[in-house]
């Protein structure tokens, strides 16, 4: 297995669940995840292009090999794929989880 | 005794500090009341992510997908020698401020603010984003004429039904 493959399995699949039981929800809140992706991906860039390969670094073995801003894509992949599933994770709860006064 | 050495090891943790820390403390002190009163619900989305991330985060440094080098960081495991500590408050972190960043941003889209001007609600007090964009649909007519508009504030605990409390 690969990172790619852990992103995909354990990163989409659950996305994709979450977008199964609560499409409305996501369609609702569209805005929301888009705007949380994007300021993440904003914070998190320049962050790790500090740290890659000086605090923490990955096996060439598990990751393909293109880089872009001189990280790995997966780890860019992990920064979107991560938003989306904390945030709809978010959007659900809130939506399941709501209080009626 | 400490030594240039030593403060480097705390480099990940100060950058977690900084970055998390500031991110939590700007989207707590702008919008203190609105989150609170959805603590719960950022808890346990919280406790959630961070116990389905966490054991893969270790699973995979065990099985030397990565590292980290001892230089930057605290040197403190838990588990064996797989799940650092930074990687426990990055996960714990990043959770609580993407969920709390994303109900406030919910809460603007639910009461008609444009998904471009989701970024400023960070900062500025959702009642005045929605009201601003109450006031700009109220001029160019509705935006999307079929959803119900709340008709009152959310903050004052009537919120409507749809609201993401």
């Amino acid at each position: 297995m690969t990172y790619a493959l852990l992103l995909l399995a354990f990163g989409l699949a659950p996305i994709a669940l979450l977008w199964l039981v609560a499409p409305q929800v996501v369609r609702r809140y569209a805005g929301s995840l888009l705007v949380i992706v994007t300021l993440i991906l904003l914070v998190s860039i320049p962050w790790e292009m500090m740290a890659i390969d000086r605090i923490w670094y990955y096996s060439p073995r598990v990751i393909w090999g293109p880089r872009l801003f001189n990280l790995p894509i997966e780890e860019l992949a992990f920064f979107m794929i991560n938003g989306l599933l904390v945030g709809t994770l978010a959007l659900v709860l809130g939506e399941k989880f709501r209080v009626h006064r | 005794m400490f030594t240039v050495d030593a403060l480097r090891r705390f480099t990940y943790l100060a950058m977690e500090a900084y970055i998390i820390g500031g991110v939590a403390v700007v989207l707590w002190l702008f919008h203190f009341r609105f989150l609170w009163e959805r603590r719960w619900r950022i808890l346990l989305g919280t406790l959630l992510v961070s116990a389905y991330a966490l054991p893969l985060d270790a699973w995979a440094v065990a099985r030397g997908w990565g590292g980290f080098n001892p230089a930057y960081v605290s040197g403190a495991y838990v588990f064996g020698s797989s799940l650092l500590l930074e990687e426990i408050i990055f996960w714990l972190g990043t959770s609580f401020v993407t969920i709390s960043a994303v109900l406030i941003f919910a809460e603007l889209e639910r009461r008609g603010v444009p998904w471009w001007a989701l970024p400023a609600g960070v900062v500025l007090p959702i009642e005045w984003l929605a009201d601003s964009a109450g006031q700009s649909v109220q001029n160019q007519g509705p935006l999307d004429a079929g959803l119900p508009k709340p008709a009152r504030s959310t903050l004052d605990g009537n919120s409507p039904s749809r609201s993401l409390r």
